[in-house]
């Protein structure tokens, strides 16, 4: 389940970029946090552990 | 990535202190923000791509209107669509006192419309949820009065609700909510007056039409 849904998150971030190589995770809140401020972006955050 | 910033958080590390911020209690969960961490919407649980599409197009639009509300803000603190808006937001965040603040600098710039009605249709969910926690605080000595508080609360935001609501929808919801909120109170006949008022609407979603028959039954 947790794997389907980030495949899932995945997939629709890609099809919203121009190209799916731009589609990179960031791991980290504050450098998330940054770069939406720098550009306006709406940040998605995914939630998960490791089972 | 053009339109958004992803990021991955692991809520057993990194993520540990996020989550417990932001109360993300089960798993997956999605929460879509700002640079300042405002929540513009959330998914708990699995979405297909397609769904899940959909719903960061609502999150898309609600970050854009969001830029905006600021930025009307920042030049007429006192408009009243801004500042409903404004509720809705803090609402959805469980900012409770920021969206009761803001409620009422909407009423007193005369703002009547449909956006104030979700504002205070969530306010008042944020009551009814504050109910039910006080409800389940048994080690204190004050969760009864505390828990009818609330729930006095949240009858008067979602009767602020009723009375905005343009929207049938949020109509249906306010006065459901008010037939839950009466029906806690063990007040019978006021949760029937809306448990028929339910029934009498057109367009309202059937789950909210089948609780409120059984209402009419009881």
């Amino acid at each position: 389940m947790r794997h389907t849904l980030a495949a899932g998150v995945f997939a629709t971030l890609a099809t919203l970029s121009a190209s799916a190589a731009d589609v990179s995770w960031n791991h980290d809140w504050a450098t998330a946090q940054k770069t939406a401020a720098k550009s306006g972006k709406l940040i998605v955050a995914d939630f998960f552990a490791e089972w | 990535m053009a339109q958004v910033v992803p990021v991955r958080l692991d809520t057993e590390k990194s993520g540990k202190r996020l989550a417990a911020e932001y109360g993300v209690q089960s798993l997956p969960t999605v929460l879509f923000l700002d640079a300042d961490g405002v929540v513009m919407h959330q998914l708990v649980g699995y979405y297909a791509p397609k769904d899940f599409a959909s719903e960061m197009s609502t999150a898309a639009r609600r970050h854009k209107d969001w830029a905006s509300v600021k930025q009307i803000l920042k030049q007429n603190p006192a408009d009243g669509k801004a500042n409903a808006l404004y509720a809705l937001t803090m609402a959805r965040n469980s900012r409770l006192r920021e969206a009761e603040k803001v409620i009422r600098l909407a009423q007193r710039a005369g703002y009547t419309e449909n956006t104030l009605a979700k504002a205070c249709n969530e306010l008042g969910d944020l009551y009814f949820a504050r109910r039910e926690t006080a409800e389940h605080e048994h080690d204190g000595h004050n969760h009864a009065a505390g828990s009818a508080t609330a729930l006095d609360d949240a009858i008067a935001f979602f009767k602020l609700g009723e009375k905005y609501a343009s929207e049938v929808d949020d109509r249906a919801y306010a006065k459901y909510s008010l037939m839950a909120s009466y029906f806690h109170q063990k007040r019978m006949d006021t949760a029937r007056r809306y448990a028929k008022e339910i029934v009498a609407l057109k367009g309202v979603n059937e789950r909210i039409i089948a609780d409120a028959k059984s209402i009419l039954k009881r």
